[in-house]
């Protein structure tokens, strides 16, 4: 359905977007994961055409974005960052102008308009002029906007920004909705965003691909793993020599050892390799067992049945999660 | 709907919804009347004709067109608002045409609602028929000039302030341009060139009755210029 | 697929075409003239004159740069002169030069184009400047030169004529015959003539000869000395389709005598040949509150002075008749001691020249002197009214040419130069285009008349009502109607958002 090869795109002497490449399957999920100014946004300008690439192919639908113009547009949807609306527009009068600039056939623009401002719960506001929305209604009639038309793909840019916790899932939970039959390119800076909505992520850096995959993968293969840090209560005399009975043991680190009055209490850092995982990543066409295998495997439960077995008791066991911007320390680095 | 008419009605939208197009056409009416009647003394000069009157239009125009034209596309810009259209499926050419015919409209409005002027003093005395025809289709093609140069500079401009100065400043020049013959003394072959390029020199043409090909070929060359150009510019904009 | 710098060579291009198109368009034009009377295009007339141009014609404009940068109305004569060339298919060569700049200026003033001085203001200094504006028309080994031309809306017929005669190399013959035996055109008709010979012909004729039949018009001017055999011939003249004009009057003035002594005219041959076309001339003298004034010698202590005093009966005639082509562009006529007309209501005559109706008769016995104020005003009372001083006839008839009759005849003579008469030798050459039958020619000359005052409505009282509704309904009606829509508009936009929140309406966008 959409398929990058090679983009490149600088503003100015800043290069925004570095060479990438991606395919979007029809009736995928994709989250562009990202700090800002990793490409996110410009990934998306050059999808809907507001951008054209410097170098390097963008086609949606096996169309040139440059060369089709409006037959891509077409089957566009479009959130940008900030909605853009009309202040001097009611939310009726604006969704009924989306409707014709979006060439919904007369005897279905009624229906559409009134389909998306029921899906993103405008019904109090309709009558309302933009300017005196709030902004999470602002964000919703932003959204209502892009899928008013019934595209074939949705792109949005940070849909839940300025949204309210509530807001917020329900948003999600439309989107998962529309994703059934729809392509959907979501950005978003926030992990769990991805994790709740995308079939796949893609991890950007600085206008480079860092990382591709199900979230899951992702986590897996780039975190190297799980880290806890345990602190184990063992007979005297033990050391740090204990560990290396953990199955999988990627690496220990920052032991201390506090002698007690027969015993010893040793704190670590634990670092645990991840399950190999067989198929999936790239192609998305993941071979179901493996990966569940994957996400079944829990590093709690064995570093618990490795210290029933060694017979030291654990005082302590908190897995260590690292945060995004950790992850991309790592990735970047 | 034709997508040049959708952009038409928007603009048009978003002029009668907002104060500007009242103030705008309001100042119109009411600063040419001014002029027309208590300064330029029409009924004490005991001549028939309109000259007068249209002879102050393109000094206000300077001023006028571009507060129609400021918004147009730094608006849409500062608000976000570039972002959809662009995205929409709408070629750049329909975009700069809708918006330039909306505010064309506005002005035809604007220009209509001053035929009470005619009609009031047309008991006075024998008005040529011609000429007011001249003056208006002079009045309008100027107009035309008007809102592409503004609406071109608007889409280059950061904000509406600084459209609106632009394209104030630029209008005055090329309106007034003429003038520069007249207070210094230039070689004969400058002197042409430059009177050619003022929008008031060709104006004189129509404000008599007269519909010169010269005139009626370099206001449209200027309007379909700054359109082109309007055009080219968004599409070269994706690219920066 | 068009990269950017693809875009960007294809919109230089563009701008470069329109550029080139501009340029175009600044050489080859056509002017659309919306004005009723064309008032800057030329006619018809010229147009089918220079395309019958059978060589090729040269005119020359000199004309200053510092007046055409100037006076916008010698743009126009530039623009009407590309015309004549435009319509000419390229044998009219048109240019324009800067005597100053060509270095010409001697040569010129040798043609006869006449140095003009202007003020200037220029870099806020002002300065007196000579410049030009003459045109120079050569034509085979022929020049013609126009003097002065500032005025665009004569311009067309000065030029016109002017080429129609180089072309032709033809004048249009006026032959003339003086009613009295002991004047000569060039002596009692010096002014009018010379001024007449630029466009016309003047051929003296003697009386008891026969009209040539190559003339184009006849003017009789007096009729004292005609026999019965001449007006014979005249009548002869006018029956085989010519077309005279009769200046004549019932009065003779001694200018001699020092208190201007008048005599009623006998009956003479020319009073019947007149008769018989339904003109009486009346043995009287019209007086008209709009009239000139004489200079008068007076006998004082020591000797004579001069005084100039009011003289009702040298009439400056106020009413013309403007639907006619002779009286349409009517600048002035001053007449001397005129006569007035009484017309055969059954004949085709159309009244030309009437006096005022504040006009007044003085009848036998005749007094004249401008020394007696109360006597010239004796008849004033019982004979205030309107009276004709000036018919023309023979548009419908067929078998004779036209006939225009004018209750005076000395209008063209010297006297004018006493009155400054100069539109008298103006309204003579109306007179002679029309009867020469050269009615294009005249229609040039009409056609920039239009009556441009605000006087539809006479009633000052009913003008002003008009004037001040006009100006209630522009400057206080129509915009405050706009701005109260609008705020109305807005007020109901407001409302409506705020009334009904919860209603799902489909507005029209």
């Amino acid at each position: 359905m959409i398929e990058l090869v090679e983009v490149h795109k600088s503003y100015g002497s800043v290069k925004a977007v570095d060479g990438v490449s991606f395919a979007v399957d029809s009736g995928e999920i994709i989250g562009l994961l990202g700090p800002n100014g990793a490409g996110k946004t410009t990934i998306l300008k050059i999808l809907t055409g507001y951008h054209f690439a410097d170098s390097g192919s963008a086609r949606v639908a096996r169309q040139d974005i440059c060369s089709h113009p409006l037959s891509v547009k077409q089957k566009l949807g479009y959130l940008p960052e900030n909605a853009p609306l009309y202040n001097d527009f009611t939310v009726a009068e604006y969704l009924r102008f989306v409707a014709q600039a979006r060439r919904v056939p007369s005897d279905r623009q009624q229906q559409r308009c009134a389909f998306a401002i029921q899906q993103c719960g405008l019904q109090d506001v309709v009558q309302r002029p933009i300017a005196e929305l709030s902004r999470g209604f602002r964000q919703r009639t932003g959204l209502a906007q892009a899928i008013l038309h019934d595209p074939e793909i949705l792109i949005l840019d940070e849909p839940t920004s300025g949204l309210d916790p509530n807001q917020i899932l329900e948003i999600r939970r439309l989107i998962r909705t529309l994703g059934r039959s729809k392509t959907v390119i979501l950005s978003t800076h926030i992990m769990q965003e991805v994790e709740a909505v995308c079939d796949r992520v893609l991890i950007l850096n600085k206008g480079r691909i860092a990382a591709t995959g199900t979230a899951a993968q992702i986590s897996a293969e780039f975190a190297g793993g799980e880290r806890f840090a345990v602190s184990v209560i063992a007979p005297a005399g033990t050391d740090q020599r204990v560990f290396d009975d953990i199955e999988r043991l990627a690496g220990v680190q920052h032991v201390r050892i506090s002698r007690l009055e027969r015993t010893v209490r040793i704190s670590a850092e634990v670092s645990l390799e991840p399950p190999a995982a067989t198929g999936g990543g790239q192609d998305g066409s993941a071979a179901e067992p493996d990966l569940r295998n994957a996400i079944d495997y829990d590093g709690g439960a064995a570093l618990f049945d490795w210290a029933v077995a060694r017979g030291v008791r654990i005082a302590e066991l908190r897995p260590l999660r690292r945060s995004l911007e950790e992850l991309f320390v790592e990735l970047t680095r | 709907m034709n997508p040049i008419a959708v952009i038409v009605r928007k603009e048009l939208h978003s002029y009668f919804n907002s104060a500007v197009a009242y103030i705008v056409v309001t100042l119109f009416l009411a600063l040419t009347s001014v002029w027309f009647f208590a300064v330029y003394q029409f009924a004490a000069r005991d001549f028939a004709s309109l000259r007068g009157y249209f002879a102050v239009m393109p000094f206000l125009f300077v001023v006028l067109l571009p507060a129609i034209s400021m918004r147009s596309w730094a608006e849409e810009r500062s608000s976000g608002t570039a972002e959809l259209l662009l995205t929409m499926p709408f070629s750049e050419l329909q975009l700069v045409l809708g918006k330039f015919l909306a505010a064309l409209l506005l002005v035809i409005i604007m220009l209509a609602l001053t035929v009470t002027v005619p009609l009031t003093v047309v008991p006075l005395g024998r008005f040529e028929t011609g000429e007011i025809v001249g003056q208006y289709v002079g009045t309008l093609l100027l107009a035309c000039v008007g809102i592409s140069l503004g609406q071109f500079v608007s889409s280059l401009a950061r904000n509406q302030i600084s459209a609106f100065l632009i394209s104030a400043l630029v209008l005055l020049l090329i309106t007034l341009l003429h003038v520069a013959t007249a207070v210094t003394h230039l070689p004969r072959g400058a002197a042409a060139v430059i009177n050619h390029l003022s929008l008031l020199y060709h104006y004189h043409a129509f404000e008599r009755g007269l519909i010169d090909s010269r005139a009626v070929v370099y206001y449209l060359l200027l309007s379909v210029g700054f359109l082109y150009l309007n055009a080219k510019t968004l599409l070269l904009k994706k690219w920066s | 697929m068009m990269r950017r710098p693809q875009h960007i060579v294809t919109l230089l291009l563009t701008l470069l075409v329109l550029v080139l198109v501009g340029l175009n368009s600044a050489f080859y034009f056509v002017r659309l003239d919306l004005t009723e009377q064309r008032v800057y295009s030329i006619s018809a007339v010229s147009r089918a004159l220079v395309r019958e141009i059978p060589d090729n014609a040269r005119i020359t404009f000199y004309l200053s740069d510092r007046l055409r940068t100037q006076a916008v109305e010698t743009e126009q004569i530039v623009d009407l002169l590309y015309e004549y060339a435009a319509h000419s298919r390229g044998t009219i060569d048109v240019e324009v030069v800067d005597p100053a700049a060509a270095g010409v200026t001697a040569e010129i003033e040798q043609l006869g184009v006449m140095p003009q001085q202007i003020q200037l203001i220029e870099q806020d200094q002002q300065s007196l400047a000579t410049v030009y504006t003459g045109i120079v028309i050569e034509y085979l080994d022929r020049t013609h030169t126009l003097p002065v031309v500032i005025d665009p809306r004569v311009f067309e017929y000065e030029l016109t004529i002017a080429l129609r005669n180089l072309v032709r190399d033809h004048t249009p013959q006026i032959g003339i015959l003086l009613g009295r035996a002991d004047e000569a055109l060039e002596r009692e008709y010096q002014l009018s003539a010379s001024r007449l010979s630029r466009r016309f012909t003047l051929r003296q004729l003697a009386a008891a000869e026969p009209i040539p039949p190559d003339i184009d018009a006849l003017f009789v001017i007096g009729g004292r000395d005609l026999t019965a055999a001449d007006t014979a011939m005249i009548h002869d003249y006018l029956s085989r389709g010519g077309s005279a004009l009769f200046a004549v009057d019932g009065v003779k003035v001694d200018l001699q005598t020092p208190n201007l002594a008048a005599a009623p005219a006998p009956r003479r041959p020319v009073d019947e040949l007149l008769e018989e076309y339904g003109v009486r001339v009346r043995r009287e003298i019209v007086l008209d509150e709009y009239h000139r004034s004489i200079p008068v010698a007076r006998a004082g202590g020591a000797g004579t002075f001069q005084s100039i005093e009011p003289y009702p009966a040298w009439v400056s005639v106020v009413n013309y008749n403007s639907d006619h082509p002779v009286s349409a562009r009517f600048t002035g006529l001053d007449l001397y001691w005129p006569s007035p007309l009484d017309l055969d209501p059954a004949l085709d005559f159309e009244i030309l020249l009437q006096s005022s109706s504040r006009a007044w008769l003085m009848q036998e016995p005749l007094i004249t002197s401008p020394l007696q104020p109360a006597a010239l005003q004796r008849d004033a009372a019982e004979t205030r009214g309107r009276y004709v001083l000036a018919a023309a006839g023979g548009q419908q008839n067929q078998d004779r040419g036209r006939i225009v009759v004018v209750g005076d005849s000395d209008f063209l003579s010297n006297l004018l130069q006493y009155t400054n008469s100069g539109h008298n030798v103006d309204f003579a050459e109306n007179l002679a285009a029309w009867l020469a039958l050269d009615d294009e020619l005249l229609s040039l000359r009409t056609r920039a008349a239009r009556d441009v005052r605000l006087n539809r409505i006479e009633d000052p009282a009913a003008r002003s009502r008009v004037a001040g509704f006009a100006q209630l309904v522009n400057v206080y009606l129509v915009p405050l109607a706009v701005a109260f829509y609008g705020l109305m508009r807005y007020l109901r936009r407001r409302s409506r958002a705020h009334a009904k929140p919860r209603t799902e309406r489909s507005t029209t966008a």
